[in-house]
């Protein structure tokens, strides 16, 4: 549903406007962002890109702003136009996920420190459905919402220098996979072998926000076997 | 074609980042001076989304194997062409074999070449920077040989700008309050504009990390967009200025943001060096 004011505007630099929701994060949140990101996009003129958070966008113009009372009064014709936060026609991927302590090097210790065995940890970890609010801090890195609350877990004292592309990790109330090496104070609990961005490729990352995600756990051999396709360009992600 | 024979200490090819995928999480990168990088295509009458080469502290020793023109703009970095010293911000004929070489920065730390029709490596979502997890590799490396314009058109006269920007001399940063600026202390606000800070020995495209902390704000955000020049501020107080390769969203307040103006110059300085932050509304620009 639509309330009156439901968000509040900052120029955060003179090509730059902020807008900010104040309701906590969740799915209709999510809908409202990106119906209005998607309609923005369309309608508004001279804009270099914009880019969003858990509760908002900021839209780039190609040139500062004149008035930017005249900008938000645009911007709030477009968003009063919206008849309906519909969900976004999105994807359902379900990516395959090692959980071999040969990869998921933290698994053992992270099911000591919940109080939960490795296989329930596994299964709990790859029965939810997971929903990418947005991609940020490394090309093609999702933050995913959706982990059950028995995984939520403070991040690691000290943050691992190194942590291997197609990592998955845990981190607060947080999952998410590491495109790329990276330092990351996350635990480990396993890797995928299908690469999360590829700048050469038409779409370089496979998802985008809104779609959502399930963790298939798989065995060493078929992640090799995966890993092996992948390289040769045989295999597809599976989507629904 | 352009032949490094050595890189220096950080030598990559830049231009003005890539702005197409801000919504796969790809940072904007490019020059971190843009007034040097633009002024340096200016000067050779290239696109202003020319690529050009963007040397750190230290300057890479190149050869040339075609005739062309270059520019060399940013920090003096006693440029000399086969030994004999060439000027700065000037379009300068260059022939095939001739040797190009850098010293270190004397007056600011990253300079700029520009060649006649750019830079002509390869183009990765919109853009030549060299980036990590973009590009092969984040930065110039020995032999690397790079494609250059080619100059079937001479210019009749050759540029130059009598541009003797003292990069030392430049120690006031424009800033505007950020969206959390206002959960700042009092006393943090005061520092913020009272005192002077410096820049300590983290600092690369990415990020630059000041060494005076300030009172944290008081609370804490949800993971919300950041752009080159968004000042966070960690909870232990530490403030950190995010530079060109910063990631599109983060997590810490974001207590301030630097003017265009204030992020060039910030790119031309170095561990130990003074800043003052001089606040001012956005809308007053």
């Amino acid at each position: 549903m639509k309330t009156l004011n439901p968000f509040s505007f900052f120029q955060l630099h003179p090509n730059a406007l902020l807008i900010q929701w104040k309701k906590d994060p969740s799915d209709q949140l999510l809908n409202e962002i990106l119906t209005l990101k998607s309609e923005l996009s369309t309608h508004l003129k001279e804009i270099k890109g914009i880019t969003q958070g858990y509760q908002s966008l900021l839209i780039l113009f190609e040139k500062p702003l004149k008035s930017i009372s005249k900008k938000q009064n645009e911007i709030l014709t477009i968003y009063n136009a919206i008849s309906q936060f519909k969900e976004p026609i999105a994807k359902h991927w379900t990516l395959p996920v090692c959980y071999d302590p040969i990869f998921g090097y933290d698994l053992l210790s992270l099911s000591n420190q919940l109080e939960i065995e490795p296989t329930k940890l596994i299964e709990l970890h790859s029965c939810s459905v997971y929903r990418v609010q947005f991609i940020g801090f490394l090309p093609g890195f999702l933050y995913l919402n959706g982990l059950p609350k028995v995984l939520n877990t403070q991040r690691k004292a000290i943050p691992s220098p190194k942590v291997q592309p197609g990592s998955v990790g845990i981190g607060g109330s947080q999952t998410g996979i590491y495109p790329i090496e990276s330092p990351g104070g996350w635990h480990i609990i396993g890797n995928t072998p299908v690469n999360l961005f590829n700048p050469e490729a038409k779409f370089p990352c496979f998802a985008e926000s809104g779609d959502k995600i399930s963790f298939e756990p798989i065995s060493q051999n078929e992640y090799a076997k995966i890993k092996k396709a992948y390289t040769k360009g045989t295999y597809t992600l599976k989507h629904d | 074609m352009i032949e490094i024979i050595h890189p220096g200490w950080y030598s990559s090819i830049q231009d003005q980042g890539r702005w197409d995928t801000l919504h796969l999480g790809v940072p904007i990168g490019g020059a971190m001076d843009h007034e040097a990088f633009q002024l340096a295509n200016a000067l050779l009458n290239n696109s202003k989304y020319d690529a050009v080469i963007e040397m750190t502290y230290f300057g890479a020793q190149l050869k040339f194997h075609q005739d062309t023109l270059i520019c060399i703009t940013g920090a003096d970095m006693e440029p000399k062409l086969n030994g004999k010293k060439i000027s700065n911000n000037k379009a300068i004929a260059v022939k095939e074999g001739d040797q190009l070489k850098f010293t270190h920065a004397l007056n600011g730390c990253r300079t700029y070449l520009g060649v006649f029709g750019g830079i002509q490596t390869e183009t990765l979502l919109g853009s030549k920077s060299q980036a990590k997890g973009i590009t092969r590799s984040s930065k110039l490396t020995k032999n690397n040989i790079l494609p250059i314009g080619t100059n079937s058109v001479k210019p009749s006269r050759f540029s130059h700008i009598a541009f003797n920007k003292k990069y030392d001399n430049f120690n006031d940063l424009n800033v505007y309050p950020g969206p959390e600026y206002d959960d700042l202390p009092l006393l943090s606000k005061q520092k913020i504009e009272q005192s002077k800070f410096t820049v300590s020995k983290d600092h690369d495209r990415m990020a630059f990390r000041l060494n005076e902390k300030i009172a944290p704000p008081s609370k804490s955000i949800w993971t919300s967009p950041v752009i080159p020049g968004t000042v966070q501020c960690t909870p232990d107080g530490t403030l950190l200025i995010l530079m060109r390769d910063a990631q599109v969203t983060g997590g810490y307040p974001r207590i301030l943001q630097l003017s265009d103006e204030a992020l060039n110059c910030l790119a031309q300085k170095t561990t130990s060096n003074q800043i003052q932050f001089i606040l001012s509304s956005v809308n007053d620009t």
